[in-house]
């Protein structure tokens, strides 16, 4: 059931969305808030409810109790989709059409203007590398032009939300960077992007925020610094054999990794405490790196149950002013 | 311009088909046979003049030959190869577009447009009417030109074959439709539509042989429940009745004269029988038949967009 909720600043606001697939409890209540103008990432292992939660967003699938917003107006209502541009992942066009036909086509069904249509078709076809391939039909193209084409498409309504499932499948490293490149220059430009990918190295260089999905509900959410700021680590690697040292080390709340000793948090008062404590027992300090967690890192930890282990329900956040 | 856009995509679907330039070659060869033979003053040749067969009764103006023609685009083109050839052509080339749409992949980009799915369905199911309405018109066309002008016959009422042709085809393609969408596999469906014509040939076939022998009627239970499902279901049997008399072309029964001194009695029985039950079955009410068939059609559509509209992809 779809409620009326009162208009926020959220470019998507999602709130209390379950879904079952019969016995299966796909989302669980999930909360997701995503700000205009900024890049989100959702991520999460494999059947955690990320497509579902898109296809929600999308229209596709019909939720069995959702609440909130999508650029302003409730869920569900049709006429936000034409500020909204969606790439399904293993997505397909008709395969008797070429590349412009696809652009023109799919257009036409979001309402674009038959002028901007022409205009604009052959301009996207070139911003993402296939400007030669227009009058090819698609059955020829190649994973890789498949997905750029899909890109396009997204972007043929100019939304002011783009939906990218898995946007960079099956692109070459060189397709993978103007992606990136094409997503920075959308937020620049103040629109919206909303990503689903399970290459955490490329939202992490992209996204302002993410969310973390997992078994059907938000783990964790908020920035990346956010994320990962109780994970930095201090490696403090030191030359000889500082096993007699381990009590010592353990009175500082740090640990030993052969001649490593690692420090856990911001403190970096223990850090020169452990310098001091290695110094003075003759021992020469060989490095001192800081180790912050990845996004994979992260992700890990809370599919693990690590420190505190998942929130079942994530707090929804408030409006941004 | 959304409605414009499916349509010119269902269509563009369907001439990407290899089915489509079957049917358009088979018209062709049809043309081309129909063209092998002429029609003059003196009679008929074939092959363009190879022979020559000189007929008072099949000279331009005769009455005889002019009926014995109309029977042709009637009965054998309109009724036997556009009935029945072009019928399961047709479905053929349309069973799959619905599961096609359906495809995991490309109902997600569909869906995620701002267009209602009612608007989606009924821009599909249109795309493939009016696919088979131009296939029909294009074979009634070229077959009506080479009558025209081979033939020398200008049969004007001809042209009905292509709304009737497009009628007949609604009533099963919404089963097509239907089973495409439940189902969402083509051959699947395609086999459950001919299952579906079976179910409606089946109370029409025994309801014809009430008429036919109409001792049978003392059987009122079954009469009544005959009559009954048969007043509901589509009625693809009088298409070609609704046909004869659009066309105004006697039926096959009346190309036979029966003071011929070579029939028998009991072929003279046997045909005065037809024409009597033809009379009977021919009596068709064109709006009562095309409207209840349409009204029965339309519940089928109904409950198939109702079933594209309610699920999730």
């Amino acid at each position: 059931m779809v409620e009326v909720t009162e208009i926020t600043n959220w470019a998507v606001d999602l709130i209390r969305v379950h879904k079952r697939y019969g016995k299966i409890h796909a989302l669980r209540g999930v909360n997701v808030q995503v700000r205009a103008g900024e890049i989100f990432g959702l991520l999460g292992p494999n059947g955690a409810g990320k497509t579902t939660l898109v296809k929600i967003m999308m229209t596709v699938v019909r939720p069995d109790e959702a609440h909130g917003t999508v650029l302003g107006r409730r869920l569900g209502h049709p006429r936000k989709l034409a500020r909204i541009g969606y790439l399904p992942e293993n997505h397909r066009f008709p395969p008797y059409l070429t590349g412009l036909q696809v652009l023109d086509y799919f257009a036409a069904l979001a309402k674009v203007p038959r002028r901007t249509r022409r205009q604009r078709a052959p301009e996207l076809l070139d911003r993402v590398g296939m400007a030669e391939w227009g009058d090819t039909r698609v059955s020829k193209y190649s994973k890789g032009m498949l997905q750029r084409l899909g890109v396009a498409q997204a972007l043929m309504n100019d939304p002011d939300l783009l939906v990218l499932d898995e946007p960079t499948d099956g692109l070459d490293p060189i397709g993978r960077r103007e992606v990136r490149l094409l997503l920075q220059e959308l937020r620049s430009r103040g629109k919206t992007v909303f990503l689903n990918s399970h290459l955490l190295s490329e939202l992490e260089m992209v996204c302002d925020r993410v969310a973390i999905l997992v078994g059907g509900y938000v783990a964790r959410q908020g920035t990346l610094s956010e994320l990962t700021e109780h994970t930095v680590e201090y490696h403090v690697t030191s030359d000889g054999d500082l096993a007699g040292l381990d009590s010592q080390i353990a009175e500082l709340k740090a640990r030993r990794d052969g001649s490593c000793v690692i420090v856990t948090g911001h403190d970096t008062h223990r850090v020169n405490e452990v310098i001091d404590l290695l110094r003075r027992n003759g021992r020469m300090i060989e490095s001192v790196r800081p180790h912050r967690f990845s996004l994979e890192d992260v992700l890990m930890e809370v599919i693990g149950g690590g420190e505190g282990g998942p929130v079942p329900i994530a707090r929804r956040l408030d409006a941004p002013r | 311009m959304q409605t414009w856009a499916l349509i010119k995509d269902s269509f563009r679907e369907a001439i990407d088909r290899k089915l489509f330039w079957v049917m358009l070659a088979i018209s062709i060869l049809i043309a081309l046979g129909m063209a092998c033979f002429g029609f003059d003053e003196k009679g008929i040749s074939v092959l363009f003049g190879t022979w020559q067969w000189e007929s008072p009764d099949l000279s331009v103006g005769s009455p005889i030959r002019d009926a014995a023609l109309a029977g042709v685009l009637t009965h054998v083109l309109a009724d036997m190869f556009l009935g029945w050839i072009g019928l399961g052509l047709a479905l053929i080339s349309t069973a799959g577009m619905f599961p096609s749409l359906m495809e995991k992949g490309t109902v997600d980009v569909l869906l995620s447009k701002p267009l209602r799915r009612w608007h989606l369905f009924l821009g599909k199911y249109a795309g493939g009417m009016i696919f088979i309405l131009l296939q029909s018109a294009v074979f009634v066309t070229l077959t009506f030109l080479v009558a025209g002008v081979r033939w020398k016959l200008w049969l004007w009422p001809y042209f009905w074959a292509i709304p009737l042709f497009l009628v007949l085809f609604s009533y099963l393609y919404c089963f097509t439709v239907l089973f495409g969408i439940l189902t969402r596999n083509g051959l699947t469906s395609l086999l459950l539509t001919l299952v579906a014509w079976f179910v409606i040939w089946a109370p029409q076939a025994a309801y014809e042989s009430f008429q036919q022998v109409p001792e049978l009627q003392a059987y009122d239970s079954w009469y009544r429940a005959v009559s009954t499902t048969r007043a509901v279901l589509p009625k693809t049997r009088e298409i070609p009745f609704i046909a004869g008399k659009l066309l105004r072309a006697d039926s096959p029964s009346r190309w036979v004269d029966t003071e011929d001194p070579d029939l028998t009695e009991t072929e003279r029985g046997m045909i005065r029988d037809a024409r009597e039950a033809e009379d009977v079955l021919g009596d068709v009410g064109i709006p009562w038949s095309i409207g209840s068939s349409l009204a029965f059609e339309a519940v089928i559509v109904l409950l198939a967009g109702w079933r594209f509209c309610r699920r999730d992809f």
